[in-house]
């Protein structure tokens, strides 16, 4: 049961207040998933750094793990998945050392997420500010409501939502796609998180409002120094946001480095084949590449050797047998038996 | 605006469709009402007396037309069993199942809520899985079974509660509601156990939609979302069932209220149709469809109440 608290968790350590450091430490990060029977690793090893002022990109195609990471980081996984083994520490805090309960003072107040479709991510039967007001009272046990109102009111002018006050009172399904985005991003910035996930926030909008949402993130995160990790299977809204991006493939990061590098020198076959994936309306004429192949399914992966073994092009033999670390190569992380590195940094 | 009209001429038409059913099937049934009043070695010319002062022996088209140009007026007829009007009758049955259906109805509700989500939280518990197979088993007993063991258990071996007769509430309130509870008891006992077991599996649906994941995200725990978020979701879905069953206590249950000796509705129908009684029939049946369509458009109301988004899309018909 996935809200049920971790008893073995009850004598967890206090909450460490006096570390000040704020950032995002992923430490090698293995999930399962149970299913008929079995364990199955979802994702082995995941390891990444956020700091202030950053906005960290991690793109894959749908079943990678991108999902499985962020939904980790906020505690919220499914009850068929578990955590093997790894630490997550945001500002220096374990999260997984902590009891449901107080992981519950973490989650909307540190770390906060915005999901990928605002229709059915807003309780369809509550007024929109109120859902808002509401992320504000929880961890605000002292705020009245026209406190909260207040604050909600402020965040939602400051998302760029016009006519507030009507606004309040109105329900989900009145409001556009792009409102509703916007009622979760105030949704997800009223308590000021350190850390805000975003899982593919513009996937269910309109081309032009993908740009607008995209550009209020990057703004309210230049204004508040907080970490962004956007995950997003559409690299245009990466190259445009992110400072840093992580290629995911099958549970791993095969390649993790800065964004412009990365997408202007790809260096695993994975990453590679995803930037010729994308249309390039020059070449019209000719068909559009896809990386053969589709990514299996959870039960077919195998244990040993590169996830990726089966659709590389540059597939060697060794890659069948072993799965590189993630080595440090020139500016960047890589995973592939294409490059001798000199091992983990 | 033409949608309230849309739903009164529908509603009309339906009264009609029902008034012409019940008296078709009267003209198949047989036996006549004179016979049976004056049993079968009746002398024929007494019976034919009989026919002519009760208007049965003039043709079907007419009494018919009588009865529904009565009834417009709203003079339902008199009852050729007891000779007095049919109106007067069903107003001396009805606080009877009236107060009956409230009890019922509330004793199920307040059963459902608390049980629904006792299973919901403990889904994974051993009690869990037992209660919920009592479930089933509550679906499928006869409630005049359960009315009988109850009886049985309160009344004759504990002697805590009457085992039956109406005391009206006028006449003496407390035991009224006494009177009410074992009846009450085994018509909830049933609807419950159909109620919980839908009302578990839709907030076991809700549960996994995107909006609790949201609301967990904002750092609600998992019973605040369920009982802020989840909850009023779920249950909207169950008003419809809710709504199916208040018109089944309403129109009277006519074994329990024979099993409790209650003058109800349900009581009234029996006597009507051995009688081979046509207007009391016609007007109880009269009364159960009026009765159905005002608690679907109550329960249409009820539903804008909870859920804005049909309000808007009522008030795009208007």
């Amino acid at each position: 049961m996935f809200w049920k608290k971790k008893k073995q968790n009850l004598d967890a350590p206090k909450l460490k207040i006096e570390n000040q450091e704020k950032n995002l430490k992923v430490k090698n990060l293995t999930v399962t998933i149970h299913s008929r029977g079995k364990d199955y690793k979802a994702l082995s090893n995941v390891e990444f750094e956020i700091h202030p002022g950053q906005i960290v990109g991690l793109v894959g195609e749908s079943g990678c793990g991108k999902s499985l990471t962020s939904l980790s980081v906020i505690g919220l996984l499914p009850s068929a998945a578990k955590i093997e083994k790894g630490q997550i520490l945001l500002n220096g805090q374990d999260l997984y050392s902590l009891n449901e309960e107080q992981r519950c003072t973490f989650r909307g107040a540190k770390i906060s997420m915005i999901f990928q479709d605002p229709m059915s991510a807003l309780n369809p039967l509550m007024a929109v500010g109120k859902q808002i007001s509401e992320s504000y009272r929880i961890h605000h046990k002292m705020a009245g409501k026209k406190e909260a109102e207040e604050k909600a009111l402020a965040m939602m002018e400051k998302v760029g939502l016009s006519r507030v006050k009507e606004l309040y009172k109105e329900y989900p399904h009145q409001l556009s796609g792009g409102m509703k985005q916007r009622v979760m991003i105030a949704m997800a910035l009223i308590n000021k998180p350190d850390l805000i996930i975003a899982d593919e926030p513009t996937t269910a909008l309109d081309v032009t409002i993908q740009a607008q949402i995209l550009d209020l993130l990057k703004e309210l995160n230049e204004e508040s120094d907080s970490m962004i990790l956007l995950i997003s299977h559409d690299l245009g809204v990466i190259r445009e946001v992110c400072d840093q991006v992580m290629v995911m493939y099958g549970g791993k990061i095969v390649e993790h480095g800065d964004t412009k590098k990365v997408l202007q020198e790809p260096m695993h076959p994975y990453t590679k084949g995803l930037l010729s994936s994308v249309p390039d309306p020059e070449k019209k004429d000719e068909p559009i590449f896809c990386v053969p192949g589709f990514v299996e399914s959870l039960e077919q992966r195998k244990e040993e050797g590169c996830p990726f073994t089966g659709r590389c092009i540059e597939v060697k033999e060794e890659c069948k047998k072993h799965c590189p670390e993630l080595k440090r190569i020139k500016d960047r992380q890589v995973r592939c038996n294409l490059y001798g590195g000199t091992g983990n940094e | 605006m033409r949608y309230a009209l849309r739903k009164v001429a529908a509603a009309v038409v339906t009264l009609f469709i029902v008034s012409l059913l019940t008296f078709g099937v009267f003209q198949i049934l047989p036996g006549n009402p004179a016979e049976i009043m004056l049993g079968v070695d009746a002398d024929p010319l007494q019976v034919e007396a009989l026919e002519q002062k009760l208007q049965i022996d003039k043709p079907m088209v007419e009494r018919y037309l009588n009865w529904v140009g009565g009834a417009i007026k709203g003079d339902l007829g008199d009852s050729i069993r007891y000779q007095i009007p049919v109106g007067e009758l069903l107003k001396s049955s009805l606080p009877v199942t009236v107060s009956l259906a409230l009890l019922s109805i509330l004793l199920t509700v307040v059963i459902v809520v608390p049980v629904s989500i006792y299973l919901v939280k403990n889904r994974n518990k051993k009690s869990a899985v037992i209660f919920s197979s009592l479930t089933q088993l509550g679906v499928s007993l006869p409630s005049f079974w359960v009315g009988i063991l109850l009886i049985l258990l309160f009344s004759v071996t504990l002697n805590l509660l009457p085992s039956g007769d109406y005391i009206s509430f006028s006449e003496d309130p407390m035991g009224s509601f006494l009177s009410l509870i074992l009846p009450s008891c085994a018509i909830a006992i049933g609807t419950s156990a159909t109620v919980i077991r839908y009302l578990k599996n839709t907030l076991l649906d809700e549960m996994t939609q995107d909006y609790v994941r949201t609301a967990r995200s904002k750092g609600l725990t998992m019973n605040q979302a369920l009982y802020r978020h989840v909850l009023k979701n779920a249950l909207l879905p169950s008003l419809t069932i809710l709504g199916m069953i208040v018109v089944d206590v309403l129109g009277g249950s006519v074994i329990i209220e024979n099993v409790f000796n209650l003058p109800g509705i349900g009581r009234l129908l029996t006597s009507g149709v051995g009688n081979r009684d046509f207007p009391l029939v016609q007007g109880i049946v009269f009364y159960l469809a009026v009765t159905v369509l005002v608690m679907n458009l109550v329960i249409d109301i009820l539903y804008t109440v909870v859920d804005p988004r049909i309000r808007i899309e009522g008030g795009e018909n208007r």
